[in-house]
């Protein structure tokens, strides 16, 4: 199976129709987002797509009333659907599902809405039931856990450890299910279930031949106590399996009371940034008001300075005409004193007569264009340059202004987060806390007795099927025997036939009790094999050396042959990884794993390492990295060309978020 | 034109300096109308405060001096607008500058400071 494109809209903070193109390339493609963008909603909405769920963090209930877009209800848009495109073999599928309103104009609850299921194969439509089975078949609820799965999701797997775990007996029964084990179990239940068959065949005609009768009426009985036994034997399997699902609820309401002091913790956690960051913003505040109030001298500082130079060119025109009024009276000057004493004042050039009646028509021109400045202009001139003066005077500068823009580029940048903590962060874990169980302490007291009854219930039904177990042994061993006798007296074909039969039956059913045995023990030595080879990989303990599996399949890790004691849930979640990949290589169903982020745990060398192992789970890898555990440019570092694409989550506000192509 | 030094903003541009004052960002909202007129005087360079007529004088009443204590913009605005009224032209550059800074307040709804100093 292969994701080509998946498409979201009206879900969540996705307003429009936002679309994830996988490429036709093997390797990771990774969106890039902060905190509060839309990263989870993306996991709910491939829940959503092939379960038909949106299940609040906490509550069990389907919440999709909440997940309609609140600008898209704003608009009157009240429905929301997620679309994937895929391949699965020579298959193209189209599977749409939406949640739209139930009847009514405008929803208000829950109640008030439906989901619709759609599957368009290679152009056709199917049917409601047959779209509902072939994505029951492409994604099995059971399995989805090694597909999608975030770092909460991992520290799960901790609990195969414990052979007496509700939760572990599920996720146990789960990978036996994504390995194939189910094919063989089945058959061999239906070889049973025929040898069975075969053997009242048998028995009847071991009561019909007169030399057989009377054991084979000794038999009959015989093997009526096995079947009473194993119908006994099948009531305390199922009663064994009810109280496992009781213990496996148990233990989530035990996981939902921590789930909710990390719900608390949470919230103390957002509400103490929210009154951190409104404190940041008050003193960002007092320090802008205090740059503000000189900011009217930075905005008028242009100005004044194109005023001066509007005045200062005025005063250049009027000083120029000044000082050519002044030059010219001045060579009238030279010229009357050369009439008056015969020789020029500048060259000492004797003045001839003939020269002199040029000389007084020279002066008559000049005199005649002489232009001076008249009152009115000389005043202008004097206001101006007494303005020019006090305008350089006046003290304005710049200095500040890029303190104060920085200053606001910060406060823009507190009010944006403030929203975040408040619009999305609190929000959402109130909604979360909303939905929450009673946890007071009675609850948590009758949790812990319910939980302590549960396992004593479940070891008595053990000692039950126990008990008859070595009943239906003892039965078979006389039914046993009393074959024996029977075969020595019998001669009849019709009884040789119906022996055969159930010799054949008992042989076939050998065999598949055989391969059961055989088959997960194989399973076992490979998904140990595989998961140590990941392990290694991302380990960055060299005395770390292998991991070693049980009959849960969980993992221990081992150092010198010795389990390692008391390990970090860094470590497990490591475990965890290596157990999905390990799965993966070892499962007949193929399909691409999307993780929501799961580093925080992690030092930067073991995010290095366990970035570098990704490609090995699946083919196809949808990573939701938040940006702040993950370094961008060591992740491509690492993945280099096993990255086939980046994306972003970008928040237009608290309720708009875009998928767009590329980093950051 | 007569000057005088009391005046009255009109009602739009009383309203938002009081805003200004109200969202923390000047003490007094006579800063916010010096902030203001400054604010006019650099982006609406064709603007004339010897010809504009505010629309009204309903808003609150000032001194002259609690917007140019040390006479400042006197000298400024008699340089650039060679005017005998240099204060009513401060008043007018106070109304037009709050005006317009209050219509485009409610185009884009938020008060974002930085975006007037830039």
């Amino acid at each position: 199976m292969r994701f080509v494109k998946f498409a979201i809209e009206n879900f969540g903070p996705y307003l429009n129709r936002e679309e994830i193109d996988f490429t036709n390339q093997n390797g990771v493609t990774i969106i890039w987002a902060d905190n509060g963008r839309g990263k989870t909603t993306i996991m709910k909405a491939f829940n959503f797509l092939f379960f038909g769920n949106i299940e609040s963090p906490i509550s069990a209930q389907d919440d999709y009333f909440s997940y309609v877009n609140t600008q898209g209800i704003h608009n009157g848009k009240y429905s929301f659907y997620t679309e994937l495109t895929l391949s699965n073999g020579e298959d193209f599928y189209i599977i749409t599902r939406k949640c739209v309103p139930n009847g009514v104009t405008i929803p208000e609850c829950n109640a008030d809405m439906v989901v619709e299921l759609y599957v368009n194969v290679n152009g056709n439509i199917l049917s409601a039931d047959e779209a509902d089975r072939i994505v029951r078949t492409m994604m099995p609820e059971e399995i989805s856990r090694f597909f999608l799965f975030d770092a909460e999701m991992l520290q799960d797997y901790s609990v195969l450890l414990r052979t007496d775990s509700g939760s572990g007996n599920t996720i146990k029964e789960a990978i036996e299910k994504i390995l194939g084990l189910p094919i063989l179990t089945n058959g061999a239940a239906d070889v049973k279930r025929i040898r069975s068959i075969y053997e009242d065949e048998e028995n009847t005609a071991e009561k019909q031949d007169k030399r057989t009768a009377e054991l084979g009426v000794q038999k009959g009985k015989r093997l009526e106590d096995k079947k009473l036994q194993e119908q006994e034997l099948e009531a305390k399997k199922k009663r064994q399996q009810e109280l496992l699902e009781e213990m496996h609820g148990i233990d989530a309401e035990m996981q939902k009371i921590a789930q909710l002091k990390i719900l608390l913790d949470k919230k103390s956690r957002i509400v103490e940034e929210i009154e951190r960051t409104k404190g940041e913003i008050d003193a960002k505040k007092s320090e802008i008001v205090d740059l503000l109030k000189e900011a009217w001298k930075w905005l008028l500082m242009k100005p004044v300075q194109d005023t001066i130079l509007e005045l200062q060119g005025e005063v250049s025109s009027l000083s120029a005409k000044q000082v050519a009024a002044k030059d010219k009276k001045a060579i009238i000057e030279y010229m009357r004193k050369a009439m008056e004493t015969g020789t020029c004042p500048v060259c000492e050039h004797q003045v001839l007569n003939s020269e002199k009646d040029y000389i007084c028509e020279a002066i008559r021109k000049i005199e005649n264009g002489i232009e001076g400045l008249c009152d009115e202009e000389a005043t202008h001139l004097q206001n101006n340059m007494q303005m020019i003066s006090r305008l350089q005077m006046l003290e304005l500068d710049e200095d500040h202004l890029d303190v104060l823009l920085i200053r606001c580029k910060e406060l823009n940048g507190l009010q944006i987060k403030l929203g975040d903590l408040c619009d999305n962060q609190l929000s959402s874990v109130t909604i979360a806390l909303a939905g929450n169980i009673d946890s007071n302490e009675d609850y948590v007291r009758d949790l812990t007795r319910r939980s302590l009854e549960c396992e004593q219930k479940l070891e008595a039904v053990a000692e039950g099927i126990r008990g008859i177990e070595e009943e239906i042994h003892k039965l078979e061993e006389i039914i046993k025997a009393l074959t024996e006798q029977i075969k020595v007296t019998s001669k009849g074909t019709r009884l040789g036939i119906a022996q055969a039969k159930v010799q054949f039956a008992q042989g076939v059913e050998e065999i598949f009790r055989d391969a059961v045995g055989t088959y997960r023990d194989q399973l076992r030595q490979k998904v140990e094999k595989d998961a140590t080879d990941l392990f290694l990989k991302m380990s960055t303990e060299k005395d770390y050396d292998s991991l070693k599996i049980n009959n849960n399949y969980g993992l221990e890790i081992m150092r010198d042959g010795n389990p390692v004691p008391h390990r970090s849930a860094g470590w497990e979640q490591i475990v965890a990884f290596a157990l999905i990949g390990a799965l993966h290589r070892n499962a007949p169903l193929e399909g691409p794993v999307i993780m929501d982020s799961t580093f925080n745990r992690y030092s930067s060398n073991n995010k290095k390492k366990i970035i570098s192992v990704l490609p090995e789970l699946s083919d196809q890898v949808l990573l939701l990295a938040n940006i702040g555990e993950i370094d961008a440019n060591t992740a491509r570092k690492d993945l280099g060309h096993m990255i086939v694409r980046e994306m972003t989550l970008n928040r237009v506000d608290s309720e708009h978020t875009t998928i767009e192509k590329g980093a950051e | 034109m007569e000057d005088s030094t009391q005046f009255a903003l009109s009602e739009k541009a009383s309203k938002i300096a009081q805003a200004f004052k109200n969202e923390g960002w000047f003490i007094d909202a006579s800063d916010a109308g010096v902030f203001a007129a400054a604010y006019a005087v650099k982006n609406y360079p064709d603007f004339n405060p010897l010809t504009y007529v505010p629309h009204d004088g309903l808003g609150s009443k000032y001194n002259y001096s609690s917007f140019d204590p040390d006479g400042t913009w006197l000298h400024f605005l008699q340089a650039k607008y060679h005017t005998e009224a240099p204060r009513v032209c401060m008043r007018n550059l106070i109304i037009y500058g709050l005006e317009c800074i209050s219509d485009i307040i409610e185009e884009h709804g938020v008060i974002r400071i930085s975006d007037y100093i830039e």
